[in-house]
């Protein structure tokens, strides 16, 4: 079975290279791999923020990243930070504390808070 | 008749009303972010229920439920993302009108064929319970475990047909999915299968992880990665009245749509993934320019549209008629049945007539109640559909991060090579079906006539056969035009 199936992908490659080809496309192997690559590094944004969130909980995580990665991507100054800063907060209030979506139990910042602020944050955000 | 009025007078009370409306408003914000879905709102909710009255459980429920399912389509339509595979097939042509610059378009004609779809399948199931609601046991008892197997591999079948250029890449990516779907301990057997000793994958992968990632993760990849000179179209221009005018004019597709939709939705644990296809298809072989479907053609976007929002009130029919849940939805509203004391089975016509009404007509109401909050607030829903999902809420598990993560980049470089990404998760959806009910029937399977040889699996097998053939011969015209 695997032997008509990479053939049957060889056909199909070598036939999307002419199109390409024959449009200009860019067509190097090089090319398409260096988009994969852009892609993993907000996938690494993504699994970063996942990890965060266990250890400064999901307020100050999604404040990060919310203003990080459209710096990162060039969304910059005052204007632009402020509507990242309020739209983090607004995710937040929407899915933490108005529908209380679970994050992880324990939280290394929320841990470190005085008894009522601990339970507080961790019930809210 | 006094049932009927009855059940208007239930429903006739401040708390049954308040309920009806939040479920419904909030049900088109739920169905709008890609990810979260009625499935985890529902989850969410019921054990808010146990504190509310029977009634106002039950309309909240069928609120979230049925305009979750409206609600879906305008993530599908604006960025390519469905919000629940249900209906995977909105994208094709509701994405395709967006980046025509006929978001406003996409989306009228979506709610449109969804409030058709929702009230013929209301309408049809009132009068189906009235009338045939006794009987239906028969029919259900005519539905083995080998008939919903032939069921799903129909709904595969029309499936990759649907994908007329990219066959063999969606029957590829089918596999895939049905692979995926394989991935964990086998219940009934308890055999662990590609698990590799590593406990995550006992449990095998959650849907929901699948979708997120390969849905949403890799479109937000995609725009992440692309230029801003190029961001999806979103932009509603016109009114959203018009979608109601052109449905008439595909009256022959919205029918059977719905149709599909309402008879799918009554066969348990199949339903609503298989309509899609079904209606799909069939729009596709009447449609006078099939070329068109998957870029942009109406009539595509109707079928998929009507048949998947008929199939909410027709789910209910099994589960109020057999006591029968259809999937995971229904089988989450009948928790809230049995704490209300009431049993779902033929029985209910004679005990809880006047409740069933109330069900129905608060479905009815529900879908009037979605369309009129559509039409006003569309502009202000949009923005919620780019809000980031929250996968922590599935399991509370980093592990299914991780996964969705790796899902997104897979679904990423899909995208890069132009491949279709409903197969994957059609497969996962219904190659868990399909083994399901294949090994719940292996008892009585020796050989492979026995899989064909009951009336409904050997009919079933007979539309296969026809399916495949006329997708065969079409193609094979199509290719002879094209030269």
């Amino acid at each position: 079975m695997l032997v008509p199936a990479a053939l049957w992908n060889l056909y199909g490659s070598v036939r999307a290279y002419r199109w390409r080809a024959r449009f200009q496309l860019p067509n190097g192997v090089a090319h398409e791999l260096t988009q994969w690559a852009r892609a993993l590094e907000f996938v690494a944004w993504f699994i970063a923020y996942t990890m965060l969130v266990p250890v400064l909980g999901y307020l100050v995580s999604t404040l990060l990243l919310g203003t990080a990665l459209p710096w990162r991507l060039g969304y910059r100054g005052a204007r632009w930070m402020g509507i990242c800063v309020t739209a983090s907060l607004a995710i937040v209030l929407v899915f933490r504390t108005g529908l209380q979506i679970k994050p992880p139990v324990n939280i290394w910042l929320y841990d470190q808070l005085p008894q009522g602020l601990s339970t507080f944050m961790k019930v809210w955000f | 008749m006094e049932a009927l009025w009855h059940g208007i007078d239930n429903l006739a009370s401040w708390p049954v009303l308040v309920a009806i409306l939040i479920g419904s408003v909030g049900g088109v914000a739920i169905g709008a972010v890609p990810g979260i879905g009625p499935a985890i709102a529902i989850a969410i909710l019921l054990p808010a229920t146990v504190f509310l009255d029977d009634l106002v459980s039950l309309v909240l429920l069928l609120g979230v439920y049925g305009s979750s399912m409206y609600g879906v389509a305008i993530p599908a339509t604006l960025i390519n993302t469905p919000g629940t595979p249900v209906n995977a097939l909105t994208t094709y042509d509701g994405y395709a009108m967006t980046r025509r610059g006929e978001a406003a378009r996409g989306l009228s004609l979506a709610y449109a064929a969804s409030f058709f779809g929702g009230c013929f399948s209301i309408l049809l199931g009132l009068s189906a319970l009235m009338l045939f609601g006794p009987y239906l046991r028969d029919l259900g008892a005519l539905f083995g475990q080998r008939d919903i197997f032939m069921a799903a591999a129909l709904g595969a079948v029309l499936l990759i047909a649907a994908h007329r250029r990219n066959m063999g890449i969606a029957a590829l990516l089918f596999a895939l999915g049905m692979l995926i779907a394989m991935i964990g301990r086998q219940s009934l057997k308890q055999i662990d299968r590609y698990t590799f000793g590593i406990d995550y994958l006992y449990a095998g992968f959650n849907l929901i992880v699948v979708i997120v990632g390969i849905f949403a993760i890799s479109q937000a990849l995609f725009l992440l990665t692309g230029k801003d000179a190029d961001p999806p179209e979103a932009r509603l221009r016109g009114g959203l009245l018009r979608g109601f005018g052109e449905l008439k004019k595909h009256p022959l597709v919205v029918t059977i749509s719905a149709g599909y939709g309402t008879v799918m939705g009554i066969i348990p644990g199949v339903g609503e993934f298989v309509a899609q296809f079904f209606s799909y298809a069939t729009a596709r072989a009447l449609s006078k320019a099939p070329g068109k479907f998957g870029r942009g053609a109406p009539d595509g976007l109707i079928a998929s549209e009507a048949s998947n929002n008929a199939v909410p009130a027709a789910a209910m029919v099994p589960l109020l008629a057999l006591g029968v849940p259809g999937e995971a939805l229904t089988a989450m509203m009948m928790v809230v049945f049995f704490d209300a004391g009431i049993k779902p089975g033929p029985d209910i016509f004679e005990n809880n007539a006047d409740f069933l009404f109330s069900l129905f007509i608060a479905l009815l109401i529900i879908n009037v109640l979605v369309v009129l909050t559509l039409l006003v607030s569309t502009r202000w829903i949009v923005r919620i559909i780019y809000v980031p999902n929250r996968l922590f809420s599935i399991r509370n598990a980093f592990t299914d991060c991780m996964f969705a993560a790796g899902f997104g980049f897979l679904g990423y470089i899909l995208r890069r090579l132009d491949w279709p990404l409903v197969p994957i998760v059609l497969g996962l959806v219904l190659g868990s079906i399909m083994i399901d009910k294949l090994t719940a029937g292996s008892s009585q399977i020796k050989t492979v006539f026995d899989l064909v040889n009951r009336p409904v699996s050997g009919t079933l097998f007979v539309v296969i056969l026809c399916v495949l053939a006329f997708t065969f011969v079409t193609s094979l015209r199509q290719r002879r035009f094209e030269h």
